[in-house]
């Protein structure tokens, strides 16, 4: 391993701050007079919670939130405490965790104290979104809505899938969420947010583009932390310009020969979710073998993979067809198609696929996606535990054998060629 | 009671469903007719039968699983984890077709593994069940669903599954549950009836074999069985609860009640969840009615939403139908639903006294000399209650 050279984004700082602005926000709901929601599933959700004037947590953040904090273990000892066995989705352990802790009124860490919810929503873009909005509604006896969204193995249930969560926001989750906020949902207010998450997103997929250079001028690490502005914080002024500057960044590195990893080596593909609470490890492990991880699944699949396909006037349409495409890209049937493309765009070298220990989202079917791509575009993969949530499944010494093997066989290939 | 036709008929029965893969390609050799594997739990198994199909419950192969992990990892449920090996090694091939319900997202990524192993194999399918159950769209949807099944095997196997076929099908299957129904009722008025291992041979076998010829078997032990006294089992009465999509390793099952204890009610999938709710099918389409089954079933789930209905208090109910002194839960080893509606279950129990033993079950049987210390130490607090 050589020495770690890595120039990480300056505009990334601003999703701090606007993160910052956002939580405050939630922790002052009730005394600005706000229902407070906690939200389970794909982007799109905070829309329909800024629409209804609900302060919310979106629990997918959550775990970026508190893992950045190095806060789940607290929590998900908490979980165990309860009942809760490991092997069970860390998300879910660290988000029935914290209501427990603040349910019983424990001490607990100021930063990590949000308010609990009046009511759950759940959005089945992973099974357990759904099981884990139950289980918190069971445990604080408070309301849960939830929306199936069924996995589209077959590109021909496609549209009939869309029509099916269409039909579900109009017909049961909007009035039920109504009800429960204790007010109509501003349509046009959802409008005005879609269009500004898409033309975010559009910026964003032009940042995208500039990581296609050699060397990258940005990695994933940086792409992961400038979700926010189409998650969590999707809709919100500021979000658009987020990009731009982001953009402009990127464009001066460009310029000027920055890559962000100096010396870059190997550009790689990371399937699975990122391991909040290790990314600054990670990110200087990687760079330390003049790795730059360039794309995944989870940046280019999920969060908007077509933002020109958003009608702003036909919301709920826009955000059913949202929410059943990222459902679908993710299948392995599917997602070996992403990946097929992402490895073309970017050039990249191999697969990191992080064997996620308790998230099962993107694990089944990680072995075959390798071997398909390693028969259609003689690229390899390598499969490395990790977990999105839970420090005890990820061991760095682990992580950089199976790491350092992975890149030595790459290096053989070359030599071959 | 006649005991030595009970028991001759037990045994038939836990042969067949000892060795699945010899009941059922004897009996394709005999018919020559398909059969189409079942992968977990609420497949509408009445339309494959009435396209003259066999629908056969996907069991748990009894080997090590060794070709598995080149496609999955050692971390998911051993009941996808059996189908992968077992697709892996040859063991399916003799299958027409396999189906799979969507419940979770093991399922969910399972059908583009078995794609990549199977290859060639004619019909795979994956059933997407909705989820939240008492919503009025997810009828919409789950009526469609299984129109389009329907509609995909009769292409596939190049028949017409007509209204009044399929009501057939729905009337004999109703008749199942019904035997079954009584058969656990029995046993839960006459602990020790029946070991619960061949409660579970006898439901196993129900999933190997037209359910017609099950019907027979069934009424066959019933009628040796109506009318038994209760004969006062004076071991501890427990009932058992959880182990979803397949059946509970009978060694496990022969440990609990080899330890003083005798299992009074179990809702296991192979076991009350898997009759308990009959179809209506009064003043509807043989579709509606399957739909209407599958969204009204009586033992909340855990791979579900409704919280109209409430595992733990169900199990309770169970408790105290069957006047059991506790609850020992079954889990299979990485279920993650049945993980996290495990919580709230204990919740419960705990709240109601009801005392309760969890067993995580996986595959390989480890440390079996230390589950029997914990089920032994159980029941003893059982005997102090």
């Amino acid at each position: 391993m050589q020495q770690v050279e890595l120039n990480r984004i300056e505009s990334t700082k601003e999703v701090g701050r606007m993160v910052d602005a956002y939580m405050d926000g939630l922790r002052h709901a009730r005394e600005n007079g706000k229902k407070v929601c906690w939200a389970f599933g794909p982007p799109g959700v905070p829309l329909l919670m800024r629409a209804l004037d609900v302060e919310f947590m979106h629990l997918a953040s959550w775990g970026a939130y508190s893992g950045a904090r190095q806060g789940n273990s607290e929590q998900l000892r908490e979980a165990e405490a309860a009942g809760f066995l490991p092997d069970v989705c860390s998300y879910n352990r660290l988000c029935y965790g914290l209501p427990l802790i603040l349910k019983q009124q424990k001490p607990f860490r100021e930063d990590l104290t949000i308010p609990l919810p009046d009511f759950m929503y759940g959005i089945r873009l992973c099974h357990t979104h759904t099981l884990w909005s139950e289980a918190v509604c069971r445990l604080l006896d408070v309301p849960c809505v939830t929306v199936d969204i069924p996995g589209t193995h077959e590109n021909s249930q496609f549209e009939r899938n869309v029509d099916y969560v269409e039909k579900q926001l109009k017909e049961v989750t909007i009035p039920s969420l109504e009800r429960l906020a204790g007010r109509r949902l501003d349509y046009d207010k959802l409008s005005e947010m879609l269009d500004i998450i898409k033309r975010a997103a559009i910026v964003r997929w032009e940042c995208f583009q500039f990581m296609k250079n050699t060397p990258a001028p940005m990695s994933w690490f940086d792409s992961v932390i400038s979700l926010g502005p189409v998650m969590s914080l999707g809709g919100l002024p500021g979000t658009v310009e987020y990009y731009e500057n982001l953009k402009a960044e990127l464009q001066r590195r460009v310029d000027h020969g920055i890559a962000a990893v100096p010396g870059e080596k190997y550009r790689l593909y990371w399937d699975g979710l990122p391991c909040w609470y290790k990314l600054g490890t990670l990110a200087r492990l990687f760079a330390g073998y003049k790795a730059v991880l360039l794309a995944s699944a989870y940046t280019h699949g999920e969060f908007w993979r077509h933002p020109e396909r958003i009608v702003p006037d036909k919301p709920l349409r826009s955000l059913a067809e949202e929410w059943v495409r990222g459902t679908r890209d993710w299948l392995p049937e599917h997602r070996v198609n992403l990946i097929a493309e992402l490895v073309q765009e970017y050039a990249l070298d191999g697969l990191v696929m992080s064997a996620m220990r308790t998230c099962r989202v993107m694990d089944i079917g990680q072995h075959d996606i390798i071997n398909e791509i390693e028969r259609k575009l003689a690229i390899p993969g390598v499969l490395i535990e990790t977990d999105p949530a839970d420090v005890r499944f990820f061991t760095e010494a682990q992580y950089r054998v199976r790491l350092e093997a992975f890149l030595e066989m790459i290096d053989a290939r070359r030599a071959k060629r | 009671m006649n005991n030595q036709r009970i028991q001759e008929t037990v045994s038939y029965l836990e042969a067949m469903a000892s060795d699945p893969e010899a009941t059922l390609t004897g009996w394709k050799e005999r018919t020559q007719r398909k059969i189409v594997g079942l992968l977990a739990m609420y497949i509408p198994e009445e339309i494959l039968h009435a396209a003259g199909i066999l629908p056969a419950g996907l069991w748990e192969t009894s080997e090590p699983f060794v070709q598995a992990y080149e496609h999955i990892h050692n971390f998911t449920c051993s009941v996808v984890r059996s189908a992968v090996n077992m697709a892996a090694k040859g063991q399916l091939d003799f299958l027409d077709g396999i189906v799979i319900s969507e419940l979770c997202l093991t399922l969910r990524g399972t059908e583009y593994i078995l794609r990549k192993v199977l290859g060639t194999t004619p019909y795979l399918k994956t059933l997407y069940l909705p989820s939240t159950l008492r919503v009025p769209t997810s009828r919409g949807y789950t009526i469609d669903e299984f129109t389009g099944f329907k509609a995909s095997i009769e292409s596939w196997n190049k028949s017409v599954i007509t209204d009044d076929v399929l009501s057939e099908s729905l009337v004999i299957y109703n008749r199942n549950r019904a035997l079954l129904s009584e058969l656990f009722d029995l046993r839960r008025r006459n602990p020790g009836l029946l070991r619960t291992r061949e409660m579970r041979a006898i439901i196993l076998a129900g999933v190997l074999m037209p359910k017609e010829e099950h019907n027979n078997y069934l009424e066959g032990l019933l009628s040796e069985m109506r009318g038994a006294n209760p004969s006062g089992d004076g071991r501890m009465k427990v009932v058992l609860s959880g182990y979803l999509c397949f059946a509970p390793p009978t060694e496990i099952l022969d440990l609990i009640e080899d330890s003083g204890a005798v299992v009074a009610d179990d809702d296991f999938w192979v076991g009350r969840r898997y009759f308990t709710t009959m179809t209506e099918a009064e003043g509807k389409s043989p579709i509606e009615a399957l739909a209407d089954r599958y969204l009204n079933m009586g033992v909340p789930c855990p791979t579900r939403v409704d919280l109209s209905s409430d595992w733990g208090t169900y199990i309770i109910d169970m408790v105290k139908a069957s006047q059991a002194l506790g609850v020992i839960i079954l889990l299979p080893k990485y279920c993650e639903p049945h993980g996290v509606y495990y919580v709230d279950v204990r919740r419960r129990l705990n709240a109601a006294n009801i005392p309760h033993l969890l067993l995580e079950i996986d595959h390989e049987i480890l440390g079996l000399g230390q589950m029997k210390t914990r089920i032994q130490a159980f029941i003893e607090t059982l005997k102090g209650g």
